[in-house]
């Protein structure tokens, strides 16, 4: 087999190429300084390269396992969010060009997007729904770590990252709620905020820094403006960064352990073992800057045959789901409008007011309880939340649905999940006027 | 499926998805509608150039930017579809491409369309610009309503072209709604919301429906539900349309709202005379509700017998407050200076009382039917208004129950707080008690035996009133007698809607005032049989008595009304 290696710049030594010979052959060294590798990656080399070598390609590990590309293993669900955040940052920005955060204007700027800008309802139509999409995603996303048992050592951190991340997901549906400044939004933040006032001691200030002011107006508005398109933006994208970054650096996704490998950790009590130490730090070997988790490593326990180059395989399978995502996302907009009510109105109330949807769980149980419902639940279950893998004894069960030995806790995680959905259900499709129980037929 | 296959499919299907948005983005109806336009301009051209000249148009968005009219810049792009609002050879077109009627000094280019016509200006899809959906406070005006719009900037007197504003703004005193509601420069009333910018608040739909159901949109309200032609209904909500808190323009209405004169304005006096007296009672359009003779509202009690059951002093201090004597009244405090309360009193007290018929039923036809209804079941035309609602005598069981003495007191003597008034001038005490039993028989259905009561009561209330012990027993009130009688003890807690007779106003105090403390304990512990009031027997003894002097503290009544003497 041939190995067409990348062009390898002649020493310079003392030869100067001549003109024409420069002018010629500038088009191809223009083309190699940017991507350096060669054109289409043939060799298992040339593939690892391609990988290695590319700044957008280089999250990835040169090879992953077949496993890791099997659907069933993570149904796509983390990339499918980080594909809708994408989708939302691009026509995010798109969106901006055409918006101003002043109670005056921002109606009437809908109202310019739905018919007067191209493409204007379209974009607010994918913008609208991807945000929604993006909260079932990253929930979804959180059921399959959970219930895959992912999120065990050495993935806590990681884990706990994605409940940071879940819960900005959250915040920024919600500060983009209210940018509309339509009856929907308006009502809605200002059920939502209100919750805030039960937490206890500092309620009111909370809310009162939250919408600068005492009322949803149009300080509130410059404020969840700024906080959406910049610093909520900001933090996502570096706690996005942080979360590939580890999910690489503990070793690609959670696997089942083989019968060796669980021999080995009984062998050697892992905490006891330095990172670093136990796999040869020889120069030039590329698993040398692999090897930084304890346990294991792609080349440690045995499954080299079952790994393919990541390109093609994995980085094929990644542009099709996006491409996937952008095709589902442009359907929705096109089938479904995204809301726009009247503007908003202080002195009109409606009955029922409602915050958005995704909070809908917990106005349904602020309406049992204040304190309780509102925030002292929502308090212990993001708690559990961010100790769940602190909190789970019990080793073993890593990247399988549902192991039998993770039976108790996984049923814990879903009728928690469960109930909260029912009552987010209850609470958007079976409240009426004054909260009071109607059916939605 | 390969992924290579699956990346090709998902690929072209985005770039057909792609082309169908784009192509959907630049075939919106506008553009056809402006198309339309300039086909049939070009049949109708007269001469080369203009063809010319429409050939080489391009379509556009048309777009009027209107910065003249209050403090925001509108901006209305109507015209981008109507195109040919200003083009007179469009007379006989159809919409959207028809000439504007003639508007006198009304450019459009100047004046805008939704500044009229109301609806979206700067949406450009018919739906959202028409305002078809249920979000659009102001959709796009019809006739008559439009006229609302004329009053935006053309205030009183309004111009011959709004003859429904002029009208309605009529009718507003007619039916005498300016008694109970504001409307800023027109009248002061308090009793109903102020609706001086009902029209910027509310759509059409909203207006109509308030005024032919007030329940519908505030299940408490006490207004009365007026027996009014739907062109009535009509022009009043065009005028309350025109009613917007501001004007575009300075308006006379509301430059007079803010001189001294009408601030420190009195209302006119007059001369307390019989004669001045029937001429106020015209005026004022007391018929709007009640009778007067052949007039009758249908909603209020009947002024003819006045004379005879209420005397002047009494109608004078009614007309001055009317929840004065009657805490629920919906009568309006009308803006009555007290020279004319007493022309009134005096014209109405001086009228000849009428002859009352010796028989039971003729007296019941005569006296009591417009309040308790031709079936006794307390569903008289003015029942509606009354709070609280006269009694239903098809409620067998409560007057089975009820000490007979009691009822021929009520008829005689009347029920003070009540709109039940004393009937002593026409019946005497066997007529009274004539006319109860044939109440009971007339429209009893079955006679119901009522248990023998056992009741054992007390002498007298053994606790003594004392304002501590009244503040302690809000928390049993609030626990066991607020869901009916409500947190103000004003009868209108959540379940008070639901039930009929409604739960008592125990803050009435010519009402309590006649009661004495052992029959509120007797109905706090044993309940008042044929209403909602449940037997409380349960409760420790002297609780209960708590209550009694709880009561009392509520309605100013008995020990209470010493102790705020002091």
């Amino acid at each position: 087999m041939t190995v067409e290696r990348p062009a390898i710049p002649a020493d310079p030594g003392d030869a100067v190429p001549g003109w024409k010979e420069t002018l010629v052959g500038m088009p191809r060294r223009v083309w190699r300084s940017i991507v350096r590798s060669g054109p289409i990656p043939r060799t298992e080399l040339e593939k690892a390269q391609a990988v290695a070598d590319n700044f957008f390609f280089h999250i990835h590990s040169a090879k992953v396992r077949e496993r890791t590309l099997r659907w069933k293993t993570t149904l796509g669900l983390g990339l499918l969010t980080m594909n809708v955040f994408l989708v939302l940052c691009v026509t995010g920005v798109l969106l901006m060009f055409y918006y101003v955060p002043s109670a005056t204007e921002a109606y009437a700027r809908m109202q310019d997007l739905h018919g007067a800008v191209f493409f204007g309802r379209f974009l607010r139509n994918v913008h609208r729904w991807a945000a929604e999409a993006m909260v079932v995603l990253a929930v979804a996303h959180m059921a399959r770590v959970f219930l895959t048992g992912s999120h065990k050592r050495p993935r806590e951190f990681n884990w706990v990252v994605g409940v940071v991340l879940l819960l900005l997901t959250l915040f920024m549906s919600f500060t983009g709620y209210l940018l509309p400044w339509d009856q929907l939004a308006y009502w809605a933040i200002t059920v939502g905020t209100a919750i805030a006032r039960y937490a206890p001691v500092a309620g009111d200030e909370i809310r009162y820094f939250l919408l600068g002011g005492g009322d949803v107006g149009g300080e509130a508005l410059l404020r969840f403006y700024v906080l959406h398109v910049a610093v909520l933006p900001t933090v996502m994208f570096v706690l996005i960064g942080l979360h590939f970054w580890r999910v690489r650096k503990d070793g690609g996704l959670a696997r089942p352990t083989s019968p060796d490998a669980s021999r080995e950790r009984t062998a050697v009590a892992p905490d006891e073992q330095p990172p670093f130490e136990r796999f040869p730090t020889v120069a030039g070997k590329t698993y040398g800057l692999m090897a930084v988790v304890p346990l294991k490593t792609h080349n440690s326990d045995g499954d080299v045959e079952k790994q393919v180059p990541s390109w093609p395989s994995a980085l094929g399978r990644e542009l099709l789901l996006l491409v996937v995502t952008i095709l589902l996302l442009s359907l929705a907009a096109i089938f479904w409008n995204a809301p726009l009510e009247g503007p908003a109105d202080a002195s009109h109330p409606p009955n029922p007011a409602k915050a958005p949807w995704y909070f809908l769980g917990l106005q349904e149980m602020v309406s049992y309880d204040a304190f309780w419902g509102g925030i002292g639940i929502p308090t212990v279950l993001v708690l559990l939340a961010l100790l769940a893998p602190y909190l789970e004894r019990r080793p073993g069960g890593e990247g399988v649905w549902f192991h039998p030995k993770r039976s108790a806790v996984n049923w814990l995680f879903l009728s928690l999940i469960g109930t909260l959905g029912v009552l987010t259900l209850i609470g958007t499709f079976f409240r009426g006027a004054n909260w009071s129980f109607v059916t939605p037929w | 499926m390969s992924i290579r296959t699956a990346l090709f499919v998902s690929s072209l299907a985005l770039t057909a998805v792609v082309a169908g948005v784009i192509y959907a983005a630049t075939d919106e109806g506008w553009r056809h509608h402006q198309s339309g336009y300039y086909d049939q301009a070009l049949g109708r051209a007269s001469s080369q150039t203009v063809k010319d000249a429409i050939r080489a148009t391009g379509l556009e968005i048309k777009q009027d930017r209107l910065a003249g009219f209050g403090s925001e810049t509108r901006i209305d792009r109507c015209r981008t579809c109507h195109m040919a609002v200003d083009d007179p050879s469009f007379a006989d077109g159809k919409e959207p491409l028809r000439t504007h009627p003639p508007t006198k000094g009304h450019a459009s280019n100047e004046f805008g369309c939704t500044i009229c016509h109301e609806g979206r200006g700067r949406a450009l899809d018919k739906a959202e610009a028409h305002g078809d959906d249920p979000h659009c406070l102001d959709p796009v005006a019809v006739s008559p309503y439009i006229e609302a719009s004329c009053a935006r900037c053309h205030p009183e007197p309004y111009l011959d072209e709004m003859p429904h504003v002029r009208r309605g703004r009529r009718l507003f005193e007619q039916y005498a709604c300016v008694g109970c509601h504001t409307v800023r420069g027109v009248s002061r009333g308090t009793l109903g919301p102020d609706l001086s910018d009902v029209g910027s608040r509310w759509p059409i739909a909203y207006l109509r429906e308030s005024i032919l159901v007030p329940t519908a949109n505030a299940p408490l309200t006490q207004m009365p539900k007026f027996a009014m032609p739907d062109e009535d209904v009509v022009d009043l909500v065009v005028f309350l349309k025109s009613r917007r808190g501001r004007t575009l323009v300075e308006d006379p209405i509301t430059l007079r709202t803010r001189t001294r004169e009408w601030k420190e304005q009195r209302p006119p006096e007059s001369a307390e005379t019989v004669e001045a007296g029937a001429e106020a009672v015209r005026r004022r359009a007391c018929v709007a509700c009640h009778k007067l003779g052949d007039e009758d509202g249908g909603l209020a009690p009947d002024l003819s017998l006045v004379g005879a059951i209420r005397d002047a002093a009494y109608v004078d201090r009614h007309l001055g407050d009317p929840r004065r004597d009657t805490p629920d009244s919906n009568m309006p405090s009308f803006w009555i200076a007290p020279s004319e309360r007493r022309a009134i009193a005096a014209f109405l007290t001086a009228r000849p009382v009428p002859t009352v018929p010796a028989e039971p039923e003729a007296q019941y036809k005569a006296l009591c039917v417009r309040c308790h209804g031709e079936k006794g079941d307390g569903e008289g035309p003015a029942a509606h208004n009354l709070v609280p609602r006269p009694r239903q005598f098809t409620n067998s069981r409560f007057f089975d129950w009820i000490a007979p003495d009691r009822a021929w007191k009520a008829i005689r003597e009347g029920v003070p707080g009540t709109a039940m008034p004393a009937f002593g001038k026409f019946l005497d005490d066997a007529q009274a008690k004539a006319l109860f039993e044939w109440l009971k028989t007339r429209f009893h259905d079955e006679t119901r035996p009522v248990p023998p009561a056992a009741r054992k009561l007390p002498e007298r209330n053994p606790v003594a009133w004392s304002e501590a012990r009244v503040e302690a027993t809000r928390a049993v009130f609030r626990q066991r007698c607020y869901g009916c009688h409500g947190l103000l003890g004003d009868g209108k807690g959540p379940n008070a809607p639901d039930m009929l007779p409604r739960p008592r106003n125990l803050t009435n105090t010519a009402y309590f005032a006649r009661v004495d403390d052992l029959r509120i304990f007797e109905s706090i512990t044993y309940g008042v049989v044929g209403t909602g009031m449940p037997s409380w027997d349960f409760l420790p003894e002297d609780q209960r008595w708590d209550l009694v002097n709880f009561v009392r503290a509520l309605s100013r009544t008995g020990a209470a009304a010493g102790g705020s003497k002091k």
